[in-house]
């Protein structure tokens, strides 16, 4: 009986340990996790940065990459819904990649 | 104390039978508009009444059952409160699709998957056109990642379980695919407590407002589940950790397609789900964890209990996890009671419980599936087994002084397994008196005893595995239609390497954390055993033999299952009052065997199912299926054969090189397709043709292929070098489908029908795949259709000039789904038809069908029909009169 109690006593030990372990590990890897700031709009804008919510179309065309067919669907969009309340939204619009928006991010804002 | 010591009319499981009741209010009021004050007050009376006057409640308490289901369902069905996402949707205040901005707090943690992430959102605000209103309801929304940026992008909203966030997102709450035998998406939602979905296009669209307190333990939790999942997909290959993160955290996006394939052809697909058999193994772990150290059972169910609501809160808490945990809880609660009989009726308290909770599950599949399994080993396949257990172990006892009223046979194969010599001369050397037992010299064989109680297992695995397959047999053919007679082997096997690798997997992982040098003779192991564990079912899936498909009975034919359903119960009835020491009984009488024959004789009605194709009725009929982006069209003809003119199919929007993934995603052939076919009732396509080699023509056929017997697949050109092409190939040299070419000027005829193919005009591939695709003019009597594949000008041109009379026709299906491609003025002049149809989804990446085009059909005086709006259109003619039909009304 002795032995097997010790047997017992062993597997219960080395399974706490090995959950105390992973407990460790996961509030670390939580901790150590970074926290970046996200760009904040007004530090990169252009001076020549178009308003989105009241430019007609052929202000938006001064957009790098806009042309008149995007330029259109962008005022018919806030003829539908209203304006934009902020520049990302306008990446709903069917034709704006991500990567173009990265593109002309610096050159669109809200007002 | 047997049976009939009990009083007249009581039952040991009460609560089984007013479940039963209780669902049985549910289905009237699923069918019957009942309303809600009169069951409400009825049932309080009766409740009243039989309170009161105690020999009333015999009838009273199941009739206050039957209006109790009635009001729960009632009052379910009109709770849903005006501003619910649901209903806003379904009255049309805002249409699918339409950009809004949504904002409310995510419940539980972001669930990765290969390609993107999953948010589940409880709405608080939706914004919509600058008016912003309160709504309540939850919404599932998909963040694609493509790419590091994005990433990143996401990784720096900090999103987690009790964030407030905005997303700005084209909320999606719509039916697609609308054909006879496919489910409904929108039912599919709410099941799933869903109200609306929608893909944000982009993380940039999310903004996160706030974090709100939630409980640290949760927050742990779905930590620790979002590191392992991290963990699984860093240390293992790709296959081995989309089993090990499904099966553990119950994160079905990492689980590859083929594999998925692999576990549902033999009918083992639910050990790769969350689902009873798991908590019962992790809650079955926890109880053999917690008895080590204490004796006490009221201990060992608390701490098992909480162990297993803890796993289950962090594996995401779904429906049917939690339906699994509440299934355990209460059947280990019933047996810490230790309570003769106490089972089945926990098994009632339960289903009570959930349909309480949810009463509308009831006509869920995953409900239904849940039930009848657990049933089957509650109500069946343990009784069955105890008692088996008792024959093979009789010793005799002032309780059981007789040997078991059994065949010789039975009695040797229970003592086979059971018997246990040790104890036995133990026994008898307690007694003054001692015996001799003569048992079956079988047993010698398996005299180790270890051996005996392997064998003891696997025998009762198998023999549980049977049990529940048999019932749930109709659940499957009509949810799955398939059949997979291996799987009581293969649940076996699969089954015990799953739990090594599982143990394996885990252990690997916490290793890991430790030393890489440690783990990595684990994780090797953990691979081996995944491919252990893979080797049978895939050997089996390989060769054909680990289960077939098969269609289902529709609408009047659905009483075959209740018939089936029925004979079961009475079966199982059957078992449940066999007393195998009752010496009164003689074993058998004739009329014992009227339920089993019956339940045989349903079973081959079902799997044989010979009545459950449409009968023949001499006219010819063309179902234009609703496949989204895409073309299908099944045209029967008047002897009841078939042609399948393609399986519509989505294209693989995927590199090619990230060939050695591809998601476990439902496929058009499959799921829009072949259910189709199946609800129509065929097993066997005797023509299919592909009218050319575009994946949303083609890619479906594949399917189709695979689960139809093909009589003959015709295509027009030979493409080799195309992938959807190569896979059609395969799958029918596999399957031994004679394949044949046709050209222009070839005509057949069928059962009076006439074909006759106007295009391609030569089998060799022309550079344009779709002015190639296959032209067939079909005629009957007086009346002919034109299936045009995805013609463009050129050939419009070609079939205009030799001449209009072999192109005037009454039905023409557009070409190219409408595209400005093709349907040209001359073309349109010439084939001058009544109906016009169009296949195309509701919402085309294409913008098909072209204004101008349906504008140039409409010109010339002809109706436009779209599968995307009607769902299946069934044009029918007896060769003289033309009737249509639409899915949707």
């Amino acid at each position: 009986m002795r032995t097997k109690y010790s047997h017992k006593t062993v597997t219960v030990f080395s399974v706490f340990f090995l959950l105390a372990l992973t407990l460790h590990h996961g509030c670390s890897a939580h901790k150590s996790q970074t926290f970046l700031h996200r760009d904040s709009p007004l530090d990169s804008v252009s001076p020549k940065a178009v308003n989105i919510n009241t430019a007609d179309a052929n202000e938006l065309q001064n957009i790098p990459g806009v042309g008149p067919v995007l330029a259109k669907k962008i005022i018919g969009h806030r003829d539908r819904y209203g304006p934009f309340r902020r520049p990302e939204d306008i990446l709903i619009i069917d034709g704006i990649s991500e990567k173009r928006f990265r593109e002309f991010r610096g050159f669109i804002l809200i007002k | 104390m047997s049976e009939e010591s009990l009083p007249q009319g009581f039952s040991r499981h009460p609560l089984a039978w007013l479940a039963a009741y209780f669902i049985f209010g549910i289905i009237v009021r699923h069918f019957f508009e009942t309303g809600f004050v009169a069951p409400l007050v009825v049932s309080i009376g009766l409740a009243m009444l039989a309170i009161s006057w105690r020999t009333s409640a015999r009838l009273a308490l199941p009739v206050t059952f039957v209006l109790l289901g009635i009001v729960v369902h009632q009052v379910e069905l009109s709770a849903v409160s005006e501003n619910r996402i649901r209903r806003i949707y379904d009255e049309a205040r805002i249409a699918s699709n339409e950009p809004v901005e949504v904002e409310g707090v995510v419940i539980g943690s972001p669930e990765s998957a290969y390609d993107g992430i999953f948010l589940l959102i409880s709405a608080d605000t939706l914004l919509f056109k600058d008016v912003a209103a309160q709504v309540t309801g939850r919404v599932r929304l998909f963040v694609p990642i493509s790419d590091s940026r994005s990433a990143d992008e996401f990784a720096q909203l900090d999103i987690r379980c009790g964030s407030l966030i905005s997303a700005y997102c084209r909320l999606e709450r719509e039916e697609e695919f609308q054909n006879p035998g496919v489910p409904s998406r929108i039912a599919m939602l709410d099941n799933q407590g869903i109200d609306a979905k929608a893909t944000i296009k982009s993380p940039l669209l999310i903004e996160k407002l706030s974090d709100e307190q939630t409980l640290i333990p949760f927050e742990w939790l779905y930590d620790r589940r979002q590191n392992l999942i991290a963990e699984f997909n860093r240390d293992f290959s790709s296959q081995t950790a989309g089993v090990l993160i499904a099966s553990l955290l119950g994160d079905k996006h990492f689980l590859d397609g083929r594999t998925a394939e692999v576990f549902r052809d033999g009918g083992t697909f639910h050990v790769l789900v969350i689902s009873g058999l798991h908590i019962t193994f992790i809650g079955g772990l926890a109880v053999w964890f917690v008895s080590l150290f204490s004796r006490r059972r009221i201990l060992q169910f608390a701490i098992a209990a909480a162990f297993l609501w803890a796993y289950t809160l962090a594996v995401g808490a779904e429906v049917p996890v939690v339906r699994a945990s509440l299934m355990f809880t209460v059947l280990l609660f019933s047996l810490i009671l230790e309570r003769r009989g106490s089972q089945l009726n926990a098994f009632g308290a339960c289903v009570l419980m959930l349909l309480v909770w949810r009463p509308s599950d009831l006509f869920t599949p995953s409900f239904q599936l849940t039930a009848v399994s657990v049933g089957a080993i509650v109500g069946c396949a343990f009784p069955i087994v105890e008692k088996l257990r008792a024959i093979g172990r009789w010793m005799p006892t002032t309780t059981q002084p007789f040997p078991p009223n059994v065949s010789d046979r039975l009695r040797g194969l229970c003592e086979l397994l059971y018997w246990n010599e040790a104890v036995w001369r133990i026994e008898n050397a307690r007694h003054i008196w001692s015996a001799n037992l003569f048992k079956r010299s079988g047993r010698r064989i398996l005299t180790a005893p270890n051996l005996q109680s392997l064998v003891a297992y696997i025998f009762e695995g198998a023999l549980i595995s049977l049990i529940v397959q048999i019932w749930m047999l109709p659940l499957v053919v009509i949810y799955f239609h398939r059949v997979s007679v291996s799987s009581i082997v293969l649940n076996l096997w699969v089954g015990f390497f799953l739990a090594l690798e599982s143990f394996a997997g885990v252990l690997a992982v916490v290793l890991g954390n430790i030393s890489v040098w440690l783990a990595a003779p684990l994780i090797k192991l953990t691979e081996l055993l995944n491919s252990a564990m893979m080797s049978v079912p895939s050997a089996f899936s390989d060769r054909g033999f680990a289960g077939f498909r098969l269609p289902a009975y529709s609408g009047h034919g659905r009483i075959v299952y209740l018939l089936y359903g029925i004979a079961i119960f009475f079966v199982a009835k059957q078992f449940f009052a066999w007393h195998p020491f009752d010496l009164r009984r003689t074993m058998w009488k004739l009329s014992m065997l009227i339920a089993p024959a019956a339940v045989v004789l349903l079973a081959v009605l079902i799997v044989q199912h010979p009545l459950s194709s449409p009968r023949a009725d001499g006219k010819l009929r063309i179902h234009f299926l609703d496949v989204g982006q895409g073309d299908s069209a099944l045209v029967v003809f008047p002897d009841g054969e078939t042609m399948l003119i393609d399986g519509g199919g989505q294209p693989n929007l995927r590199d090619e090189d990230d060939t050695n993934f591809s998601p476990d995603a439902p496929r058009i052939g499959e799921a829009v397709v072949s259910e189709f076919l199946w609800e129509e009732g065929y097993s066997r396509i005797d023509y299919v043709v592909a009218t050319h080699a575009d994946a949303d023509h083609m890619q479906g056929l594949s399917d189709v292929a695979k689960n139809f017997e093909i009589g003959k697949l015709m295509v027009g050109s030979t493409p080799v070098g195309d992938p959807e092409y190569k896979e059609l190939m395969r799958v029918a040299n596999k399957r031994g489908i004679p394949i044949t070419t046709v050209r222009r000027g070839d005509a057949f005829s069928v059962s009076g029908v006439t074909l006759r193919v106007l295009n391609p005009i030569t089998n060799l591939d022309p550079g344009s795949q779709n002015n190639s695709s296959i032209v067939m003019k079909i005629e009957f009597g007086s009346r002919s259709f034109l299936m045009t594949g995805d013609i463009e000008r050129t050939t419009e041109a070609n079939l205009v000039a030799d001449g209009c009379e072999a192109i005037r026709v009454d039905v023409v299906k557009v070409p190219h789904h409408g595209s400005r491609t093709s349907s040209t003025d001359a073309f349109v002049d010439c084939t001058r038809p009544e109906i016009a149809v169009i296949s195309v989804g509701r919402r085309s990446r294409f913008g098909h069908p072209h204004a101008e085009v349906v504008q140039r059909w409409r010109a010339a005086g002809v109706e436009i029909m779209k599968t995307g709006e009607s769902g299946t259109i069934t044009i029918e003619t007896d060769g003289d009169a033309i009737r249509i039909q639409t899915f949707v009304p």
